[in-house]
């Protein structure tokens, strides 16, 4: 789409309005550079004031050293694995139970779709303690095996991936499963032949945002994994670098750290712009 | 008849397999967890024995004057953070919307960027540029000939920093919401108004705030639930200091729970807490859909 309207003229609040807009845009990710360029510089020119603002002797010294004097490989393969397990266990479980809410008529439907609304505005630090003594009496504690088990079955039920995949099936017109039963294909059938190929969209708009929110989810991670530091997800071994207990007092170091667990966000960010629009829109005017 | 009654029975039990996971994977780690804490909020642990207390979990926390001051702090953040977000967030995308779409979808990008690299990066970046030794905005003081202060240790400055940052985390969502709405606005109606003579100010007068009700309602109810948990940056970022000044009630939280100073009955009822201000907010989501559905 080109410019709405065609009035060329433009007011001097708009102008200015834009002007600070661009300012603010650059403060807004002036942090992220500083993160990127620090993370390439030797441990004496990033805490040099005045500072070099850009790195001019650059240096892969601290990437090695985050893999070296730290188990970072550690923390990928533990934020990879929790991510990808539990995306996918979202996806499943939020697609099967929004196709039913929007096509399927039983007994209770309304009940849970406004126990689904409801809870979106519940968040999980609200519940934390309780659910972490849960978690432990269930013996998921310590080993790989039972921190993965921490981290990721109670994160399997979410209500914004139910509530996004009910109004991605509810964009699909009822005359077209209506249809198929006369033709006598039935409404589970219908789901796994026609519903969920027609609802890749809302499908990828799940998994990018629901694989971000468990990447991020940072507090649950930590009381997960606080025995070892094999244990930690790459944000929590991040962060776990400004504690003294770490031993590392190198910020240009924490900054590849940072760099490091924010890259493979960004990646999918810019790969699949479209499906973060779609996916935060998804529902917000209309219920 | 009958093959109907036994259609519908076919088609609830169906019904069923496809919400059942969903249903007890809720029942089991949301409304248990909560259930339970609330169960706790009653109870106090001294000596490995578990006592029944009543409310005086409760009335621990409304005597204290750090949990007093963790609440106030809470309230604080969400009433300044919250109406930034929507006057920002409507400002940046009615003066946006109706450019080239090139620029709109950069400038959403660039501000929905900090959600993307998460609390925990902004934070660990944050402290860099704050550093007292080393950092930026010591650099800036000096710069001005101001006397350089460790923004993180002095109460004055933390809580307004505290709200910067959380506002700089949140707009983009608040953007990437507002411009999407405004870009459904019809054609005619912004061409009426130019028409009429009206500049950008009416225009957002007249046309993109009222249309835009539906998202400002929307981003003031989730984005309250969003501000009111914060704990992220509080934690990296002040640790609830200097001096208890920036705690907030998920900070508090934290500490009662998992920290040096663990009274987990204290914990529970802050909890509940927090859950009776979500129950506020869902309230307020359900009068708004039947309010929609009754217009419709």
């Amino acid at each position: 789409m080109k410019r709405r309207g065609s009035l060329g003229k433009r007011s001097a609040f708009d102008t200015v309005s834009n002007v600070l807009i661009i300012l603010f845009c650059l403060l807004s990710i002036f942090p992220l550079y500083w993160m990127v360029t620090g993370s390439f510089k030797y441990s004496g020119d990033v805490v040099k004031l005045p500072p070099d603002w850009f790195p001019i002797h650059p240096t892969l010294y601290n990437y090695r050293g985050v893999f070296t004097n730290h188990p970072a490989w550690r923390w990928i393969v533990n934020s990879v694995s929790v991510t990808l397990i539990t995306t996918a266990g979202i996806v499943l479980v939020s697609s099967a139970a929004g196709y039913a809410l929007s096509k399927m008529r039983f007994i209770g439907r309304r009940l849970i779709f406004s126990f689904v609304i409801a809870a979106l505005l519940v968040p999980m630090e609200v519940y934390v303690l309780p659910l972490y003594k849960q978690v432990t009496s269930y013996g998921w504690r310590g080993s790989v095996t039972g921190a993965y088990l921490a981290m990721i079955v109670p994160n399997l039920a979410m209500p914004f991936g139910v509530y996004l995949m009910k109004n991605f099936y509810d964009t699909i017109p009822d005359a077209l499963v209506e249809a198929a039963t006369l033709d006598g294909c039935g409404r589970t059938r219908f789901f796994f032949e026609i519903g969920i190929p027609l609802s890749k969209g809302g499908i990828g708009a799940l998994a990018i945002l629901a694989g971000i929110r468990i990447w991020n989810n940072y507090l649950w991670q930590l009381l997960n994994t606080f025995s070892s530091k094999y244990l930690y997800t790459l944000p929590v071994g991040v962060a776990g670098l400004f504690d003294t207990s770490s031993g590392e007092t190198d910020y240009g170091l924490r900054m590849a750290a940072a760099t490091v667990s924010a890259l493979p966000l960004f990646i999918i960010f810019f790969s699949f712009q479209r499906f973060f629009t779609s996916g935060i829109t998804a529902g917000a005017v209309k219920e | 008849m009958k093959a109907m009654t036994e259609r519908k029975l076919r088609e609830n039990l169906s019904a069923y397999l496809f919400v059942g996971p969903f249903v007890v994977l809720c029942a089991l780690f949301i409304i248990y967890p909560i259930f339970r804490g609330f169960i706790n909020s009653l109870y106090n642990t001294k000596w490995r024995a578990t006592v029944y207390v009543g409310l005086q979990n409760y009335k621990t926390i409304f005597s204290n004057a750090t949990s007093m001051l963790a609440i106030k702090n809470s309230l604080l953040f969400v009433a300044t953070v919250v109406p930034l977000l929507i006057i920002f967030g409507i400002w940046i995308s009615g003066s946006i919307f109706d450019k080239r779409r090139l620029y709109v979808s950069g400038v959403r990008a660039v501000l929905y960027i900090p959600v993307i690299a998460s609390m925990v990066v902004m934070s660990i970046i944050w402290r860099f540029i704050l550093d007292s030794q080393s950092g930026l905005v010591r650099y800036f003081c000096m710069l001005l000939g101001l006397k350089p202060v460790n923004v993180l240790a002095d109460p004055t400055y933390t809580i307004y920093l505290l709200i910067f940052i959380l506002f700089t985390m949140n707009i983009g969502q608040c953007v990437v919401l507002y411009t999407a709405d405004m870009l459904s606005i019809p054609n005619d109606l912004l061409e009426a108004c130019r028409i009429d003579g009206g500049g950008r100010l009416d225009m957002f007068r007249y046309i993109l705030i009222p249309l835009t009700k539906n998202t400002t309602i929307f981003t003031f109810i989730t984005q309250t639930a969003s501000v009111f948990k914060v704990f992220i940056v509080i934690q990296l970022l002040t640790r609830g200091g200097p001096n208890y000044k920036t705690t907030t009630m998920m900070y508090l939280l934290y500490e009662y729970a998992f920290g040096n100073n663990i009274n987990t009955g204290v914990a529970s009822a802050m909890g509940v807490l927090m859950f009776v201000i979500s129950l506020v907010l869902i309230t307020l989501r359900f009068v708004f859909i039947r309010r929609e559905k009754e217009a419709m």
